[in-house]
């Protein structure tokens, strides 16, 4: 081998160390799986408890702080703490405030006695819309916006359609947006795991 | 003949190449991380860590965690436009050597 042929490898290593260490520092703010799969499975819980269990009044108010409670558990050992993002940083905030909003709305409706159900199901569906949306702007992600499309069609549908069919609306959208998108994120989550470590 | 880019020799050493393109992708990061991602040795990885900072490429901060001294590092303004002139010079001489072939 010729000399510039070596030299040549030699920058193409040192561009492939660049470009591995880039890709390695920013991969991990990407994939939180597990998180939309938990919180999917939650709300189909609580569901099927409120439409088909006795107590069904008390279906949301066990099963989301029991999921909110999973989720800071398994999150604070799932995190990688030993780095931060700015675009990290920034997902974080964004499904955090809108975890809160829906925290406080659906409760204050719920119990205040003032809840219609359209609106109250379609303002939950237009907030995790909202916050599949923001994520998706700022990831340029096609396929979650895809999912945020999803919740806001649903939110339209939910003030329109009769009132037997919210429910199914809700079900379906968790079932495909939450759980199904989450799946798809594990999926490529464990693929992309699978090439770090033949490349490593 | 035309002039050949240089390359800056203290992003050159792979190590310190890898250390700072870590720290280009992420706001901060423990010195842990960068150990576990590059797969260096404690001592190596201090050594490289310290020509950077002395070069002005990264910056250090020790805090506590849990009672436990935690060393974070986070690349300067300067470890960024070295990089990239770094990433800038590599790429003008594999274009050089490929009209050279």
């Amino acid at each position: 081998m010729t000399t510039e042929q070596n030299g040549k490898d030699e920058l193409l290593a040192r561009l492939e160390i660049v470009e591995a260490m880039l890709r390695e520092g920013r991969k991990s703010t990407s994939f939180h799986g597990w998180a939309f799969v938990l919180w999917g499975v939650a709300f189909l819980v609580a569901i099927g408890w409120m439409t088909r269990l006795p107590n069904g009044y008390l279906a949301w108010v066990v099963t989301m702080p029991v999921a909110a409670l999973i989720s800071s558990l398994w999150g604070g050992r799932a995190r990688d703490c030993n780095m931060k993002t700015p675009v990290g940083r920034s997902l974080a905030a964004i499904w955090i405030a809108v975890s809160a909003a829906l925290f406080m709305y659906m409760f204050s409706v719920g119990y205040s006695g003032h809840a219609e159900m359209h609106t109250l199901w379609a303002a939950m569906e237009t907030l995790l819309g909202v916050a599949n949306c923001a994520s998706a702007i700022m990831l340029r992600w096609r396929i979650q916006m895809g999912v945020a499309i999803l919740w806001f069609v649903a939110a339209a549908a939910s003030c329109f359609v009769p009132a037997a069919l919210l429910i199914p609306i809700l079900a379906s959208v968790t079932l495909l947006g939450q759980v199904g998108f989450g799946l798809y994120l594990m999926y490529l989550e464990k693929h992309e795991q699978k090439t770090a470590v033949h490349h490593g | 003949m035309a002039d050949l880019p240089e390359l800056d020799p203290v992003i050159h050493g792979k190590l310190r190449l890898a250390t700072l393109s870590l720290l280009f992708g992420v706001e901060v990061a423990e010195f842990t991380w960068l150990r576990e991602k590059t797969g260096a040795t404690d001592g190596n990885l201090s050594v490289q860590l310290r020509t950077l900072e002395e070069a002005g490429y990264v910056v250090s901060e020790k805090k506590f965690a849990l009672r436990k001294p935690v060393s974070e590092y986070k690349i300067t303004p300067k470890g960024r436009k070295a990089l990239r002139t770094y990433v800038q010079a590599m790429h003008a001489l594999l274009k050089l050597a490929d009209g050279a072939e």
